[in-house]
């Protein structure tokens, strides 16, 4: 019942029409919408980087650290799950605002494409994969903090050079 | 809750081509009404700074290509440090 509604409401949002696209004359709207896709990135990873940062804290620490950390297990899988649906949309809102504006394609939506495809192809390769030395690599690659501040560079970078 | 792990694709690409789809008669729109492509190369002037070929582009897409090799390559090195030594102690 509740998979149900879920999958209803979703659908719903599919349906209403959007006000705003990237490529509107307006200045205003363009980064607007910029700042709300940084916004719901920001919904999407946060939450789930603190939970596995302090449930990794906890396990090591120990004592009753350790009983939250198994409180806090309850509560991973949704999360986790909210983690790859916010940020397969994201993905594919990303690839297709390229396809649709590839006239205008320049230096840094080039390299947003190539390190958005390399972290989603981690995830899912760290997702689906049996193998473990294969998962390890992807788990390792995934977390990559060079590669989180060069995403977010990017972005910023492309949101603040939107209306050139 | 369970989300089948398809249902999550599919209403993610669901989510994505359906205002796509508006967006590109919009598009079509403009181009029949024959306005915004004198506007637009003028507003557009400055693509050319960051433009792919050009001094400041080509800086940032090999600082992405080399931030993306120096990862991998250390995620490699990472392994294969943790995993010589179990190798040499059988």
């Amino acid at each position: 019942m509740n998979k149900n509604l879920l999958i209803l409401f979703f659908l719903s949002a599919v349906l209403i029409p959007f006000p705003a696209f990237a490529d509107d004359d307006s200045e205003d709207v363009t980064k607007n919408l910029g700042w709300i896709a940084i916004g719901c990135g920001i919904v999407a990873n946060l939450p789930f980087i603190l939970l596995n940062k302090y449930r990794r804290y906890a396990v090591s620490v120990g004592g009753q650290s350790l009983q939250m950390a198994r409180k806090i297990g309850t509560i991973f899988k949704p999360i986790l799950n909210f983690h790859i649906m916010m940020n397969s949309i994201g993905y594919f809102a990303g690839m297709t605002h390229g396809m649709l504006l590839s006239r205008h394609l320049d230096s840094i939506s080039l390299s947003l494409v190539i390190t958005m495809t390399l972290l989603m192809g981690s995830g899912i390769m760290l997702k689906y994969s049996s193998s473990r030395n294969v998962k390890l690599f992807q788990r390792l690659l995934h977390g990559q903090f060079g590669l989180v501040i060069l995403l977010i560079a990017l972005v910023i970078l492309h949101v603040l050079t939107a209306d050139d | 809750m369970k989300l089948n792990k398809l249902n999550v694709f599919l209403i993610s690409f669901l989510t994505i081509t359906i205002p796509a789809s508006y967006a590109l008669e919009d598009l079509e729109d403009e181009d029949r009404e024959g306005f915004g492509l004198m506007e637009r190369e003028r507003e557009h002037d400055d693509d050319d700074r960051l433009a792919i070929g050009s001094d400041a582009g080509n800086l940032i897409l090999l600082v992405t290509i080399g931030a993306i090799i120096a990862s991998v390559g250390f995620t490699g090195f990472k392994i294969l440090r943790t995993k010589r030594p179990a190798v040499s102690k059988k």
